[in-house]
């Protein structure tokens, strides 16, 4: 063979032993014999399909995928599992865009230099493991377990983490729903024990038919659906809402009515749009239930809006009933009138009080009905809990409780999961500690930050926006054992989450995070960033931990069903890059902390237990389904009433159990990871109604709900037969051991105890209803309002294909031209090569916007795609595009969460709109803290708008 | 017989999700930008009144379809089921399809060559005169995924993976499918009948307003 | 012959080195190495000097730790972790939408798999990362030096073929591509260098393979 001297390539020897063709630790080739080469060959470009869940929301939906080699080709919804009935959203289409994104996190990295400087170098997962570790025993032993925080974010996958960290000794975990809408939910967890009061709408619902067969059952029942600031259209997570709205609609001939600000997707749907001003649900809700206790008349069929029968199932409500008219006495300060009369609702609300009226008379009077409320609002609002009370109470007197097309309670049914494997036992462990010179002993449990803290002693979910707080002053414990102790904040741990940018205002993150000591070094020592994406609050990391991502991890789903569901999550592919399921990393860090000598953590509890993490799985199934055999028409007519029910629908079904008399437990083959592989990925229970009382009878069964008394609670803290009942009496408990020490949010509204039934308290920042706002109504004209953008959220923000959606005002195509890292397909062939970079042209690909009415806009000279800045009273503001349409009402301007002002650098196209998209949480007020729960007051702001 | 495809969008049960057009993208790895499936919001009226409405759109296979004549190589025809396909290994990316689709369903595929010779056509087709196959791209545009078709799955994936459960695909030679006994008994109407063009996709749309609202083409 | 066996052997020497260098961040010694070795290095074309001589230049300034670890974040800025303006994936450039394990990856991993090789964590390291491509450049070196040794041309032939296609197929159509976004976001004289190096020396190794091919066809 002949070659030209090119001489292009001479080579000193050196050269030759520079790189040695070693493997350590690269990315490397390695050989395969000819059989395993064929078999390969073989099995390449054929497709398997594999059930798992989406995790990009929390309505985690049943999902069908094709993997061919190794990778996602195909995304499409189970049919099995009712939650979506096989369709998938266009998030959860897009699932490649995330799991195959260039900007994943892809290995353990370390800080170099200033936390937020952005800087960070590779490091192996030895090193990583080793260096949070190290720092963790440290911690331990200076200042205690009880000083880290692990923040498990994200809904899905949390137990590892916790399980970990209650073992390690802090009680100190907290997941996504703690700044989510917990004053949303606190009229079901107080009253029934639940948690989310949704329409009956999930369809197929598995029946028990009368010739005892079980049938999947289509057919819509609702008349009536009331959604209260709730969009699941476009906030989509109960996500049987969408299709189960409209369905109800065309087939049962089902009214909607939508009360929001804004004209969202939802009121497309409505026969009724109300758009009354932000933060005042509780005050409809509350002339809602005057209006029908007032009218209300038995004998006359246009007017009979109470089911008095509720009266059977519960207890209390002569109390609340005297306590909510108790206030009718009174005049309101602001306007002079009897609270919750038509007047006084119309003058803060801003509807009429012929709406009102109507809506009062509406809902009364058709059924089945449902009323159900949202995160947003009342959930995001300072008095959210009133209106969530109230809410509970509607449905209720009316009759609507889980009745077929009425309100559901979803936590109340679903299948329990999780068992022993979270650890919550280790939460009992005994502790000893100094407290002014005296040694005291306590539980682990005992240091919660809030439940034993100084601020929000009943707050179910922890008060996540108290963090900041937290960072720099530490804990004060001051109910419970352990009161007078005072511990610092020294561990962060926060695991798909982005808590700088949504756990309330940005910048009192960052200056917590940066704060320091007199020597000069953190305050806060170690903070830790766990996830698939890179968020800004990785930014200001010390150690980035890869976790695989939720099509490469596996657990369980069952969020928000109508009766007991629960589904595989399988794992469909292998973690990408050097990403570690939650059971690794858990075994990781528990085994390297056992190596430094903590003898709270054992092999046994850990590594040695789960050796897989379908061993983890297995054990969150074994308390499957958990829920006890009561409602019409009763789920398994062959068992007791009232048994708890726990095994595989199949072993149920066929008899195939122990019945356990004395415990009242009837037992099946237990649910695997493998029955479930087996059955489409999905077990389903039978659906059932009124399962408060006896099926064969009108009296209370005394196994639902899950309250004190086992009744419907009207009352929250009573004595009777020399027991205490009630959903605050513990926390009430706690006050009195402390010498009726009142915790800070009840300070500020001015209460001395949890009340014991009804009971009413003001929003902030609402100039409306709360006179202490009534002087800057005039400079800040505008209510801010924000919501879900389900396309665009915190952690989904950069799928591509998203960006060329719109939605309502919030999310629309007014981006400036920009050019991404986003490249587009390059052809195949035999071509001359092109730049990465691709040109997004003006107003084609969609950025978070400010929604504004078109009257207000021209008022203020700003016309839609103006660029202008928001400001609030505190003096922050942000910038965005204005869109402006008929669609929300004059004196409310909105904005999407997270959908703008995003300063992760590893988010692609949402990095680059930054400086003119806005954050809605640089407006948050960051010292407005709900005072029962300590949530932020998201949605309590007012604001000036000007044109930039 | 053969099967008479036709896809049926019933407004009433749309909820404006998008889901069609995100899933036809993952399915048929459309690029940025372009759209074979594609859903038209619109936002009109004055507060406290106003409307939104959402109009999801593909190509409508249209039984006359004007695009096929203008054609020069042939690439482009109807078969016998309905669904007008395009041969991608006889295109030569002209474009001439793509203006004479008053829907706007066609689009030349940024990344797919041409592979047939255009320059057998270059002294009737301008358009591609002087040009070599690998200068020119193909034309794309929705075929009611006749890959899935092609496996028994009579199911598009925007039909698959729709959130309300609105659109309905079937055989209108059988009285059976479901298509079939929608349109024997709800009221349909057609985007555009005035062009003249026979569309096979057609709506349940009881407010004829979104006609008019979200009017806009899918491409361009 | 030997002008071939001595010019293949250097080749899969620069290989390994790139490949070295883009699998991750360097140790002390390999810098010191490094930098002996490129300011030894001697070509006729002016890129490849310039881009080696600035290679030197930056290993003979990493003193320390502190030194290394610059290089260590320089390293994750471009190519691993948050704004990453040269993700080094052939998909991210040839794939569609630009997202990883596209179809480049499954493509280079039949190319592997011809050979028997299949990357050590497979469907978790995406197949076409450059330093794995590298590799494969190497191997095929490396296995054309053996044949070369045992005088089987005919086998030699068909490896600096395979090598040639390899190059024409994949890394040519991307390499270049990827060092212009290194250089357009590093300011060090390290990765800078490394990229004007690699840039130059694919361009000029892509037009020695077609040349090479040519030639023997035209023996042939």
């Amino acid at each position: 063979m002949q070659v030209s001297r090119r001489v292009f390539l001479r080579y000193a020897a050196a050269l030759g032993g520079v790189a040695a063709l070693n493997k350590s630790g690269l990315m490397t080739l390695k050989n395969l014999s000819p059989s395993e080469a064929e078999a390969m060959q073989t099995s390449m470009g054929k497709y398997e399909v594999k059930y798992t869940a989406d995790a990009m929301c929390p309505a985690e939906c049943g999902m069908e995928m094709w993997i061919k080699d190794g990778k996602i080709a195909k995304i499409y919804g189970n049919k099995a599992v009712p939650m979506n009935d096989g369709i998938a959203c266009a998030k959860g289409a897009s699932g490649q865009q995330l799991v195959y994104s260039p900007y994943r996190l892809k290995y353990p990295m370390i800080r170099v230099g200033e936390r937020g400087s952005g800087k960070f170098k590779r490091v192996t997962w030895d090193e990583a493991i080793d260096h949070i570790g190290k720092k963790l025993a440290d911690i331990k032993k200076k200042y205690g377990a009880e000083s880290a925080i692990m923040d498990c974010g994200d809904v899905t996958d949390r137990d590892h983490y916790y399980r970990l960290f209650f073992a390690y000794g802090t009680p100190n975990c907290t997941e996504h729903g703690s700044i989510c809408d917990t004053p949303r939910r606190h009229g079901p967890k107080l009253m029934v024990g639940g948690k989310r009061w949704e329409p009956d709408i999930m369809r197929p619902q598995l029946v028990r038919q009368p010739d005892g067969s079980l049938k999947k059952d289509y057919t819509y029942k609702s008349k009536l659906i009331v959604y209260n600031g709730w969009n699941p259209f476009v906030a989509t997570r109960i996500f049987y809402e969408s299709r189960g709205t409209v369905g109800a609609k065309v087939e049962n001939g089902c009214k909607v009515v939508v009360i929001d600000p804004s004209y969202s997707n939802t009121a497309t749907a409505a026969d009724m749009w109300l758009a009354p001003r932000a933060g005042t649900d509780g005050d409809l809700f509350g002339a809602m239930l005057r209006y029908i206790l007032e009218n209300d008349n038995q004998n006359d069929p246009n007017k009979k809006y109470i089911n008095w029968s509720f009266k059977k199932y519960s207890t209390g409500w002569e109390d609340f009933d005297a306590a909510f008219k108790s206030w009718w006495g009174k005049k309101d300060p602001i306007n002079g009138l009897s609270y919750f009369s038509l007047d006084w609702a119309a003058d803060r609300t801003g509807l009429s009080k012929k709406q009102i009226e109507d809506l009062a008379h509406l809902f009364g009077i058709t059924k089945p009905a449902a009323l159900v409320w949202g995160m947003q609002s009342p959930g995001h609002h300072y008095n959210g809990y009133c209106a969530s009370i109230i809410g509970v109470a509607l449905n209720v007197i009316t009759g609507n409780f889980d009745i077929p097309g009425g309100v559901i309670d979803t936590e109340l049914v679903k299948s329990d999961k999780g068992g022993s494997a979270t650890g919550k036992q280790f939460k009992s462990k005994k502790v000893k500690r100094m407290i002014d010179g005296k040694e005291v002993e306590g539980e682990v449990e005992h240091f919660h930050m809030d439940l034993f803290g100084s601020k929000y002693p009943a707050a179910w979910d922890d008060a996540v926006a108290d963090y900041p707080n937290a960072f720099m002053e530490g804990v004060d414990v001051r109910y419970g054992p352990f009161r007078g102790y005072h511990y610092p904040i020294k561990a962060y741990i926060l695991r798909t989450g982005n808590s700088i940018l949504t756990g309330s205002a940005p910048y009192k993150w960052k200056d917590a995070i940066l704060a320091k000591d007199a020597s000069g070094n953190y305050k806060l020592e170690l903070y830790v960033f766990i996830d698939s994406l890179n968020l800004e609050s990785a930014l200001y990391a010390d150690v980035i931990l890869p976790e695989a991502s939720y099509a490469e991890r596996q657990s369980l789903s069952d969020i928000y069903p109508s009766h007991q569901v629960i589904y595989n999550r399988d794992a469909v592919i292998k973690p990408l890059h050097e990403s570690k399921k939650p059971t690794e990393i858990m075994n990781m860090l528990a085994r390297k902390l056992h190596e430094l000598g903590d003898s709270d953590i054992k092999g046994s509890d850990f590594w040695e237990k789960y050796k897989t993490e379908e061993d983890f799985v297995n054990e969150m199934l074994a308390p499957a389904p958990g829920r006890v055999n009561v409602g019409t028409p009763l789920p398994y007519p062959q068992y007791p009433e009232g048994y708890k029910l726990i095994g595989t629908p199949e072993s149920l079904e066929k008899g195939e159990v122990t019945v356990d008399d004395r415990n009242k437990v009837v037992k099946g083959k237990p649910v695997t990871v493998e029955w479930l592989r087996n059955n489409h990925g999905v077990a389903i229970w039978p659906m059932s109604w009124y399962r408060y009382k006896k099926h064969n009878a009108d009296e209370p069964n005394k196994a639902f709900p899950n309250t004190s008394t086992k009744l419907i609670e009207f009352k929250f803290d009573w004595a009777d037969g020399g027991k205490r009942y009630g959903g605050y009496k513990s926390y009430n408990e706690k006050i009195e051991k402390a010498g009726g020490e009142v915790p800070l949010g009840l300070r500020e509204i001015g209460f001395s105890k949890f009340p014991s039934t009804f009971f009413w308290f003001e929003t902030k920042w609402n100039p409306y209803t709360n006179p202490e706002y009534k002087k800057y109504a005039k400079d800040y004209p505008f209510q801010l309002i924000c919501g879900r953008v389900h396309h665009a959220m915190s952690g989904t923000q950069m799928i591509p294909w998203l960006g060329e959606i719109k939605t309502e005002g919030t999310w629309q195509p007014m981006n400036n031209e920009f050019e991404a890292e986003v490249p587009e397909a390059m052809p195949m062939g035999d071509e001359p090569m092109k730049a990465m970079k691709m040109k997004f042209k003006a107003n084609t690909y969609a950025v978070g916007t400010i929604w504004m009415n078109t009257d207000d806009a021209k008022k203020a000279g700003i016309k839609n795609g103006d660029l202008v800045v928001v400001e609030n009273p505190l003096g922050k503001s942000t910038k965005g595009k204005v869109f402006a349409s008929g669609g929300i009402r004059p004196g409310i301007i909105k904005i999407g969460f997270a959908t703008g002002g995003r300063f992760s650098e590893g988010l692609g196209p949402a990095y680059k709109t930054k400086d003119y998209t806005p954050s809605h949480n640089d407006l948050v007020d960051p010292d407005v803290l709900s005072p029962i729960m300590g949530f932020p007051g998201y949605a309590d702001m007012i604001v000036k708008v000007k044109k930039v | 017989m053969s099967k008479k495809y036709a896809l049926l969008v019933d407004l009433r049960k749309c909820v404006g999700c998008t889901s069609c057009q995100v899933s036809c993208k993952m399915e048929n790895a459309v690029p940025i930008g372009e759209f074979r499936s594609k859903v038209d919001i619109a936002d009109t009226g004055e507060y406290p009144k106003p409307k939104r409405y959402f109009l999801p759109k593909i190509c409508n296979q249209c039984d006359e379809a004007p695009c096929i004549l203008p054609c020069p190589t042939g690439a482009t025809y109807k078969r016998e089921d309905g669904v007008v396909m395009v041969n991608r290994d006889v295109c030569i990316g002209c474009g001439r399809c793509v203006g004479a689709c008053p829907y706007g369903a066609r689009f030349i595929h940024p990344h797919i060559p041409v592979k047939n010779d255009p320059s057998k056509y270059a002294k009737d087709v301008p358009e591609v005169k002087g040009k070599k196959a690998r200068d020119l791209r193909v034309v794309d545009k929705c075929d009611y995924c006749s890959h899935r078709l092609a496996e028994g799955i009579e199911e598009p994936a925007c039909v698959r993976n729709c959130v309300g459960k609105a659109r309905f695909f079937g055989d209108l030679n059988d009285p059976n499918s479901e298509v079939s006994k929608l349109k024997a008994s709800v009221k349909t109407t057609d985007w555009h009948p005035d062009y003249g063009t026979k569309p096979r996709s057609t709506f349940i749309a009881p407010d004829k307003e979104v006609f008019s609202a979200a009017d806009g083409q899918i491409n361009r | 012959m030997n002008d071939l066996y001595e010019i293949t052997e250097a080749r899969m020497h620069v290989y390994n080195l790139l490949r070295r260098i883009y699998a991750a961040g360097p140790t002390l010694e390999f810098t010191s190495n490094l930098g002996n070795a490129m300011l030894e290095y001697l070509s006729d074309v002016e890129s490849i000097r310039e881009g080696s001589r600035m290679v030197s230049m930056a290993c003979r300034e990493v003193r320390n730790e502190k030194d290394l670890d610059d290089l260590h974040v320089e390293f994750a800025r471009l190519f691993l972790f948050g704004k990453m303006p040269a993700p080094p994936y052939e998909s991210v450039y040839q794939g569609e939408g630009g997202c990883l394990m596209g179809e480049p990856a499954i493509a280079v991993r039949r190319e592997y798999l011809k050979e028997g090789l299949q990357v050590e964590r497979l469907y978790s390291e995406p197949d076409d990362h450059i330093a794995i491509e590298f590799e494969f450049m190497a191997f095929l070196c490396n296995k054309a030096l053996s044949a070369l040794k045992n005088q089987d041309n005919n086998e030699a032939d068909k490896l600096m073929k395979k090598q040639k296609d390899f190059m024409e197929m994949h890394i040519a159509k991307w390499v270049p591509s990827f060092c212009d976004s290194v250089l357009n976001a590093t300011k060090g004289r390290f990765y800078g260098g490394i990229a004007l190096f690699t840039k130059s020396f694919v361009i000029e190794d892509s037009g020695f393979l077609i040349e090479l091919y040519d030639m023997s066809e035209v023996k042939n």
